[in-house]
């Protein structure tokens, strides 16, 4: 039975847009939601099996959006192409945040990523192929080899097919031993020298998976939304990015995408009145999490998973 | 002369990064906790100031309340979250703070709108002329009040018993609770500190631009580099810090305004790799 | 004065001191001798509130401390001197020795150290220095200097003569020893230094593996042939 579940699951999920097509709108919140989810999963990547905090990491959705835009709009490149590049360029970034946090202490890396996330958005608006402070309008949608993804529910299919490939790419990395050997120091400081791995590519290869979750993040946002800003990827969405991580459960593989989902609908649930609010919620859903929920929301799945094993005497 | 006008803008810019890193270094040193509610703690506590001014309390009284307040919720934090959070995870700690600006800033923005505000200086009029530099008057308040808090916490900090139990727990924790120093009672006084410490900058800040809710995103931002230059651990480090990035700043700006945006980022850099304790930092000691 | 009965201590699940007792009487040198890791440190940071039993009562003067904090330990007169120094190195002489006397009055401070840099007046002459400018022996002496200063009516000392010269050594030895005649100050000293220890202790425990495999009176001990074979050398 158990086996089955994700199975079932995914086949439900499959069925969303034709289960929900009388409001396409949902379709259009749950892209965000796993767009989101992506890029939080690279950050739960880095801080929650990498130990490495990050306030920079909305600079890097923003680096892979504008870099997409940039080449579909100016150039004229198709999205395949330039989604290849902004992947590209999103891994070279992150290998060189990368490699100077190998040696900085917790709180450098912090400020570091701030400070970097402060630059990105101030050439961002500087730079007239960005459009500057007016923002980059008129990103075209997603182009597959001349299809263009209009309707929600195409363009559903198309970020779900990412969030399930960057999904199974970080379970991998859990499971690898770069993976292991990362929990392990993230556990503890001697437990990692017995597994016998060169922390510092695991470290290395945790932040280009982070910068490389982002930027792909960030080109899916560029093209479903069609509009960037550079505000759009300051310092709060990189808090409400850890937020995320920790309210989903550090370094759970559910965790981001039931948090994303939680700080989506969120503002929707409690009305535009009081959407202000919903940061307010937020943080304080962090905070009890902090206090009494270690595993966050994936503490409901895991809850699931047991109560299963009973059901099967197992 | 330019360079003198430049030069002494900076000194009090530096006077506000001065603040805000020594509240930041402050906690980090004794408690290892990166806060990041320093700067959104200064902005609530203006909204406050705002508000109490807007019904006409007189400027150095809503001054003092605002520092009471600001003792009163780091005496709150402290007691009922950070407490907590310490017996669960050191990131638990950090998030909280990160939440706290979450808080804020959604409080704020709800109930105060995210319009700005234009916030009283606490000395208005005529700019002064002393020695060809000309000196806006608030400013001058600000850099005085800012020397002031500074020798008070010195004062505090060397010369008072709980001061120096402060400064013992950023060196050894093991050492200082084996010696039976209340640690829980240091960390309330260093919390409810650097909160006070918070609210002053809020207000001086807020005099000098306009109140929104994130006014103090970036000033937070520019007190972390202050700490890093010098070196996150040394309190006299952090204010030195705080001084020579606003002149640095200030220099930079003016002769080269091409990298005025992506300075800050260069000078974190080349400080971390090539001067990893901080210009003024001490050595890194030993921590049981 | 300080009696442990059936103490048992843990470390998550590892459990390290497996129901040990011990006592303490007025005016009294005790010892525990044991290897590394045989639960020494242990011990005392149990006594001194840093660790929780598991299980066994600690009372001092027939009051139970179990459940008491360092703090209040302390201002019951319990010092614990800790092995590795600890020393506040950033912080002069003077700091480290007032953080000593933390809960001593404002003049009571003042005499203290006086007293305290009577003992070892190497630390009067150089006051205003940092601690950590002071070499290993002179670092030691600040220790047990800062232990002293708040007035101890029981000390607990871990290993003081580790990482010291001989003749350091028997120095501080003989400063504890005048110590404790001259203020009847009754000390429980934790040392791999068997033979020293047992020269200046009236009684000593011997630990193993986190039990009590021995004791009695130090005299009796330092002839007994088992003693010697395996912590005298001989
Ligand atoms: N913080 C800790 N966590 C887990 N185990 C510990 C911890 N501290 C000590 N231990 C274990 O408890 C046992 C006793 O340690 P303890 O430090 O009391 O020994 P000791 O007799 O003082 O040794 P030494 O002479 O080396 O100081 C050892 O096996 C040690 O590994
Ligand atoms: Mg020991």
């Amino acid at each position: 039975m158990k086996k089955f579940i994700p199975y079932i699951l995914l086949i439900l999920v499959l069925f969303l847009p034709l289960i929900l097509r009388e409001t396409p709108s949902i379709i259009g919140y749950l892209n965000l939601v796993m767009i989101y989810g992506i890029s939080a999963q690279g950050l739960n990547l880095l801080l929650g099996i990498g130990g490495q905090i990050s306030l920079g990491h909305a600079a890097f959705m923003a680096i892979g959006g504008y870099t997409s835009a940039i080449f579909v709009v100016h150039y004229n490149f198709p999205f395949i192409i330039a989604l290849i590049i902004s992947i590209v360029v999103s891994a070279i970034f992150g290998l060189i945040v990368g490699f100077p946090s190998l040696r900085l202490k917790g709180f450098y890396l912090a400020i570091a990523t701030m400070a970097l996330g402060n630059v990105v958005g101030d050439v961002l608006r500087r730079m007239s192929i960005t459009g500057g402070d007016q923002g980059f309008r008129n990103i075209p949608t997603f182009d597959l080899f001349g299809f263009e993804l209009e309707s929600y529910s195409s363009k559903f299919y198309l970020i779900l097919f990412f969030f399930l490939l960057t999904y199974f790419i970080s379970r991998n990395f859990i499971k690898s031993k770069s993976g292991k050997s990362l929990i392990a120091m993230r556990d503890s400081e001697v437990g990692a020298l017995s597994v016998g791995v060169n922390i510092s590519n695991a470290k290395l290869l945790a932040f280009i998976l982070a910068s490389v979750f982002a930027g792909l993040s960030g080109v899916l946002y560029a093209h479903d939304i069609s509009y960037l800003h550079p505000s759009n990827f300051a310092l709060p969405l990189s808090i409400n990015l850890l937020a995320i991580t920790i309210i989903g459960g550090l370094g759970t593989l559910w965790g981001p995408i039931l948090a994303s989902l939680f700080w989506i609908f969120l503002p929707l649930i409690i009305g535009s009145k009081l959407e202000l609010l919903s940061s307010v919620i937020f943080g304080i859903v962090v905070i009890l999490v902090v206090l009494f929920l270690p595993r966050g929301l994936s503490e409901i799945i895991f809850r699931i998973e047991r109560n299963l094993k009973k059901v099967n005497g197992i | 002369m330019i360079l003198l006008n430049l030069l002494i803008r900076g000194l009090i810019t530096g006077a506000i990064y001065s603040l805000t890193s020594m509240g930041i270094v402050l906690i980090l040193s004794t408690t290892l906790v990166m806060n990041f509610a320093q700067g959104d703690m200064g902005m609530l506590l203006a909204y406050f100031a705002f508000f109490m001014l807007a019904r006409q309390i007189p400027y150095p009284v809503v001054f003092v309340i605002v520092i009471l307040i600001g003792i009163l919720l780091g005496f709150l934090f402290e007691k009922y979250l950070m407490s907590r959070a310490r017996k669960t995870s050191h990131l638990g700690m950090v998030m909280i703070t990160l939440a706290l600006t979450m808080i804020f800033e959604g409080f704020v923005g709800y109930t105060f709108s995210t319009m700005p505000l234009l916030f009283p200086k606490a000395i208005s009029g005529d700019p002064l002329q002393i020695f060809g530099v000309i000196i806006d008057k608030h400013d001058l308040f600000t850099f005085i009040v800012s020397i002031i808090i500074v020798i008070v916490l010195f004062i505090i900090l060397y010369k008072t018993k709980i001061g120096i139990a402060a400064r013992s727990l950023a060196e050894d924790e093991f050492g200082a609770r084996i010696l039976g120093i209340p640690i829980n009672s240091i960390y309330l006084f260093i919390w409810m500190a650097a909160f006070a410490i918070a609210g002053v900058s809020g207000i001086l800040v807020a005099g000098r631009q306009t109140l929104e809710p994130h006014f103090m995103v970036v000033i937070q931002l520019k007190g972390f580099m202050a700490a890093v230059l010098g070196g996150m651990n040394s309190i006299i480090g952090s204010v030195l810090g705080g001084f020579l990035l606003g002149m640095i700043e200030n220099l930079v700006s003016f002769y080269i305004p091409q990298i005025k945006d992506s300075f800050s980022l260069i000078l974190i850099v080349l400080v971390l790799l090539f001067l990893p304790q901080g210009i003024f930092g001490k050595r890194e000691v030993r921590r049981a | 004065m300080l009696k442990i009965e059936e103490l048992y201590v843990s470390y998550g699940p590892v459990e390290a001191i497996h129901g040990i007792s011990i006592e303490v009487k007025e005016k009294e040198i005790v010892s525990i001798l044991g290897s590394n890791g045989a639960g020494k440190s242990t011990i005392l940071k149990t006594i001194s509130g840093i660790l929780k039993p598991k299980k066994g009562v600690i009372t001092l003067n027939n009051k139970v401390i179990n459940d008491l904090d360092p703090s209040q330990i302390v201002k019951m007169g319990v010092t614990h001197i800790p092995e590795g120094r600890h020393i506040f190195p950033n912080l002069t002489i003077k700091e480290n020795l007032i953080l000593g006397g933390y809960f001593l009055k404002e003049n009571e401070v003042k005499k203290q150290m006086d007293y305290v840099t009577t003992i070892f007046p190497i630390l009067k002459e150089r006051l205003n220095s940092k601690a950590g400018s002071l070499s290993g022996g002179e670092q030691q002496m600040l220790v047990i200097g800062r232990g002293l200063m708040s007035k101890p009516k029981l000390l607990l000392l871990d290993e003081p003569s580790l990482g010291l010269s001989p003749k350091l050594v028997s120095t501080i030895f003989e400063t504890l020893k005048t110590l404790n005649q001259n203020e009847s100050l009754p000390i429980l000293l934790v040392e791999q230094n068997a033979k020293k220890a047992l020269q200046i202790s009236d009684r000593s425990y011997i630990l193993v593996n986190g039990k009590i495999v021995l004791s009695g009176k130090s005299e009796d001990l330092i002839e007994k042939e088992e003693v010697k074979k395996l912590y005298l050398g001989r």
